[in-house]
């Protein structure tokens, strides 16, 4: 691990490994065919509103080996709109790298609650918000089929083959 | 060959927060007979769990299309998440081998295969490709002309276009034309295509609003009477939370949001309480007012 300084202050860690990592995951593939047009954030619909989240900027870092990226909030707030994706004149497919760093990060742990929540539901049910009785009682006076009943069993056995078990 | 049979996949949202939208799909669906078959043990298509594990999110996608293959039957999802993160797990397992024998490793603990038997279509694809735009303007009786409409397509149904299929991503016309196959007029308006922002809302909350608030001024200002949305997420963000984006900001829209099934519902000449319009937050009895006027 390279740690940058400025005036005695980390500003940059840099893991060397991590833009061969990102390129060898499934989504990753495209990552190195970026050349910083900055048309992703240009169209995309969370840059227009916040400056914490540039596309173009996290895979530029990602491709220096930031370890700071990784553990970054920004990476979280991608809408997964795929504007990017649809209009990178390079076919990085943007939005697939960025969700390749949050699989990263969340291999190392960094998740935020929000997700960890969202596992746990489809462990208990299949989905990924709970439906409460008062709910399926209106689905009833409504005159609306029963919900889907998953097999839990299946779920268990599916998170178990892909390694999700950790999360929830 | 016109299917007239579907495995519904309702996903997570519909159940959850949009009854109105389940209820007046199951209704319009009756009336161009239609019939939907419900998918007992369905589970979540996965989209919410691409950011935490990918891997998990292939396989949930996978299952659902083991099941509906199973059942020997295209499958009708009605949320844009839904049908894009569906759409492209077919077409990639059907394509590519590898991906699709690593995938197969993981639903063989629960004796399921991937065939790559079925094809995953929106409510909306559903009626323009396999009822078709001239056969749904034989059902419409009450042509909603008074009426200017300002469609939200949404995202995952068109984009990546090149797992969608969309031949024309930067204009695609599929609810426009849905929109005026009901009598009414489609009414463009600034960044049309531009993401509600929905699914940042568990991380950032003020990220939809700012979206939503910018869109639903635009649709003011291009004139609409109303909006329609074809995914529960985005009518979430744009009927549920109008209110909240009026205070926040002071600013004032009053823009009833249907989901397509009712619109098209109205024109077909089915009654609004059958459609479940008196349960849209923003209410829309100015436009039932209109609609009956005419």
């Amino acid at each position: 691990m390279l740690m940058v300084k400025n005036e005695g202050r980390v500003i940059l860690t840099v893991d060397p490994g991590l833009k061969h990592r990102i390129v060898n995951s499934p989504g990753g593939e495209t990552f190195n065919f970026c050349y910083q047009c900055g048309t992703c954030t240009a169209t995309c619909p969370i840059a227009r509103f916040t400056k914490d989240f540039r596309p173009n900027k996290l895979i530029q870092m990602a491709k220096l080996g930031s370890r700071e990226v990784l553990k970054s909030d920004a990476i979280w707030l991608c809408a997964t709109c795929y504007a990017c994706t649809e209009i990178c004149p390079q076919g990085v497919e943007v939005k697939d790298v960025i969700r390749v760093l949050q699989n990263l990060a969340t291999e190392e742990g960094i998740i935020p609650d929000f997700y960890k929540a969202l596992s746990s539901n489809i462990m208990k049910t299949g989905f990924v918000n709970i439906i409460s009785a008062s709910i399926l009682k209106k689905r009833k006076l409504r005159g609306l089929p029963p919900l889907p009943k998953t097999k839990l069993e299946d779920i268990e056995r599916l998170a178990e083959a892909t390694g999700s078990t950790k999360i929830a | 060959m016109v299917d007239t049979e579907y495995a519904l996949f309702l996903g997570c949202v519909i159940p959850y927060k949009e009854m109105s939208y389940e209820i007046s799909v199951r209704r319009i669906i009756k009336a161009l007979g239609i019939r939907l078959k419900e998918m007992p043990d369905a589970n979540c298509c996965g989209l919410p769990l691409e950011p935490v594990n990918h891997e998990m999110a292939l396989a949930l996608s996978a299952r659902n299309l083991c099941i509906a293959e199973k059942m020997g039957l295209n499958i009708m999802t009605l949320c844009n998440g839904c049908t894009g993160t569906l759409k492209k797990m077919n077409k990639k397992l059907k394509e590519d081998r590898n991906l699709r024998k690593k995938v197969n490793s993981y639903l063989k603990e629960n004796g399921m295969e991937f065939k790559g038997a079925i094809e995953v279509k929106h409510l909306v694809n559903v009626l323009k490709e396999d009822v078709g735009l001239d056969k749904l303007k034989k059902f419409v009786i009450k042509p909603l002309e008074s009426l200017k409409i300002a469609g939200f397509l949404g995202c995952h149904i068109f984009r990546p276009s090149k797992y969608t299929g969309e031949k024309n991503p930067e204009n695609p016309s599929l609810l426009n034309d849905l929109i005026e196959v009901t009598g009414a007029k489609s009414v463009h308006y600034s960044d049309e295509l531009r993401c509600c922002g929905y699914l940042s809302s568990g991380i950032d909350s003020r990220l939809p609003m700012l979206l939503a608030r910018e869109k639903l001024k635009n649709v003011k200002e291009a004139g609409s009477d109303a909006m329609v949305t074809i995914c529960p997420s985005c009518h979430i963000n744009f009927d549920a939370q109008q209110r909240r984006i009026e205070r926040m900001f002071s600013e004032s829209y009053s823009i009833p949001v249907l989901h397509y099934p009712q619109l098209l519902g109205l024109a077909m000449g089915i009654s609004p309480e059958e459609l479940s319009l008196q349960d849209l937050r923003v209410k829309a009895t100015k436009i039932l007012e209109s609609v009956n006027k005419a």
